[in-house]
């Protein structure tokens, strides 16, 4: 029976990551891709959700090759049919701050330097007390932890699941639209994507206020209406 | 279906206001299409009249406080006198009137972080988003299908309202015309219709339009084409137009006119709109 969980996130800590860098101005976009949100909410190689993976592909604290395996980590989500949209900001405030960094041991070697490369840069982050939303799709119901850790600083998050939609109603070949960003490699494969906005950011690009065509979930609460497409699973580019 | 999508970006470094011309941004655009389908880069670059896609010139987003959002000027920047700093948010429209471009760049809207970045000059430019979908901030952006745009027209609004955005000029046998005739512009509207649209509009007639406001300006355009024998300066109008349509006129002619009024923002209107001229708006009238 499938579940849908809506969920909220509220920043304890300011949140950073590169969604681009500009020359030395290292900016982070309010939105979360889906790929950092499966590992920050742990369902990455986790025992409890039937999603370890192989030893040459285990996801640990220390990585020696710190190349992202999103293809064999993901797919095993696939296979339990967990999957998580990415979140949207509903308030958030950003702060630029500047950072450089210096030797300062007490001894230093003098050497001469071929290249004079200042090390200093501005980064914009996402602010404390900044929220967002996202789903999470699944055949089996989830446990949320109260606590995650994002981004680059690892900074801490408060997650509370806000609605939990038990078996929501199934609806084949409808058009619709979706405020929500989707990450588009996982919903054009099963849909017809007419219409929607590019956020440009790595490892793909986010799409929102989509208009699509096919099957859906339709979920009503409160007066309120939501829409996600059904069967968004991950896909991968060849 | 057409498609009018604005490309928000920023630059790393400085672009010198020779490179933030129409014939750059044409050529950034092919570049971009070439990286993904090269057979269909050669066919639009070899298209001669009413090509299958529209460009504006470049426009810097002007700076805004937080609680207000910055606001889309009714006449747009046409050329730039000065080098655009780096770091200056920038837009860019591009709009698509075959039926088929969108889907077949659909890899380029979604593989917006290439190998190799877009240059403009010597810079290199970061492309944070493409609108696609119609933006409360931002009137250049939309999309809608052939069919919508004729089921939704007014089949009884006798005023249309036009926002000339960037210079719009017409070619009168062996010269250029500046001046925005009811004929010339719906003309040129139809042409543009009847070539990607594959609706016939019946009905379609322009002896009754006439014109009754309009606040015009002319500016002149230099695109500096470096060839032998070529005009470079082009004289474009800009500004407010109103027509209305006046007597007895059939429900069909005012229903043509209506749906070729609101797809003035795709196909834009007159010469050279493939290197930033003949932008314009359709305004919504108040008395419809």
């Amino acid at each position: 029976m499938t579940q849908i969980y809506r969920c909220h996130l509220e920043l304890h800590d300011s949140l950073y990551f590169a969604t681009r860098e500009i020359g030395r101005l290292y900016e982070t976009e309010p939105i979360l891709h889906n790929y950092a949100l499966c590992y920050a909410l742990g369902f990455i190689d986790n025992p409890r959700y039937q999603t370890q993976v192989d030893s040459e592909n285990d996801y640990r604290y220390f990585c020696r090759h710190q190349v992202p395996q999103y293809q064999a980590h993901l797919t095993k989500l696939n296979e339990q049919n967990i999957y998580v949209t990415p979140a949207r900001s509903l308030t958030h405030t950003a702060v630029l701050n500047t950072w450089k960094y210096a030797d300062n041991r007490y001894h230093v070697e003098m050497q001469k330097t071929q290249k004079n490369i200042p090390s200093f840069g501005r980064t914009k982050e996402i602010a404390p007390e900044s929220q967002f939303e996202f789903f999470v799709i699944s055949a089996n119901p989830i446990t949320f932890p109260k606590w995650i850790r994002l981004g680059k600083w690892m900074s801490k998050a408060e997650l509370s699941e806000i609605q939990h939609f038990n078996n929501p109603q199934r609806r084949e070949n409808q058009q619709f639209t979706v405020p929500y960003p989707l990450n588009p490699l996982d919903v054009m494969f099963s849909h017809h994507v007419i219409q929607f906005d590019t956020i440009n950011m790595p490892p793909v690009s986010l799409i929102r206020n989509v208009k699509l065509e096919g099957c859906c979930y339709h979920m009503s609460q409160d007066n309120q209406t939501l829409t996600l497409p059904a069967n968004m699973t991950y896909h991968f580019q060849p | 279906m057409p498609y009018s999508l604005v490309f928000n970006f920023v630059p790393e470094t400085l672009i010198p206001p020779d490179y933030a011309t129409g014939r750059h941004l044409n050529a950034l655009f092919i570049t971009a299409v070439n990286a993904v389908d090269p057979e269909l880069a050669t066919s639009l670059h070899e298209q001669k009249i009413t090509k299958a896609f529209t460009i504006s010139p470049l426009q810097k987003i002007p700076p805004s406080r937080r609680d207000s959002p910055p606001r889309i000027p009714e006449i747009l920047q046409a050329q730039h006198q000065r080098p655009i700093a780096p770091q200056t948010p920038c837009w860019w429209r591009v709009s698509l009137l075959d039926d088929q471009l969108f889907g077949r760049l659909s890899q380029l809207w979604l593989n917006l972080n290439p190998r190799q970045p877009w240059h403009l000059g010597a810079a290199n430019l970061h492309i944070t988003s493409i609108l696609g979908t119609p933006q409360s901030t931002q009137p250049w952006a939309n999309a809608c299908s052939y069919e919508d745009l004729y089921e939704t027209a007014s089949d009884s609004n006798r005023r249309l309202r036009f926002q000339l955005a960037t210079p719009v000029a017409f070619r009168q046998q062996k010269y250029d015309s500046a001046l925005p005739t009811p004929d010339s512009l719906f003309r040129s509207l139809h042409n543009s219709w009847k070539k990607y649209s594959g609706i016939e509009l019946t009905g379609f007639a322009t002896e009754n339009i006439f014109p009754s406001y309009f606040n015009l300006q002319t500016e002149i355009l230099d695109f500096d084409f470096r060839k032998k024998g070529k005009a470079s300066k082009f004289i474009g109008a800009v500004g407010r137009i109103d027509f209305r349509i006046l007597g007895d006129v059939d429900s069909a002619t005012i229903k043509a006119l209506n749906t070729l009024s609101n797809y003035a923002l795709y196909c834009g209107i007159g010469r050279k709109t493939t290197m930033g001229m003949g932008m314009a708006l359709a305004i919504e009238s108040r008395r419809s």
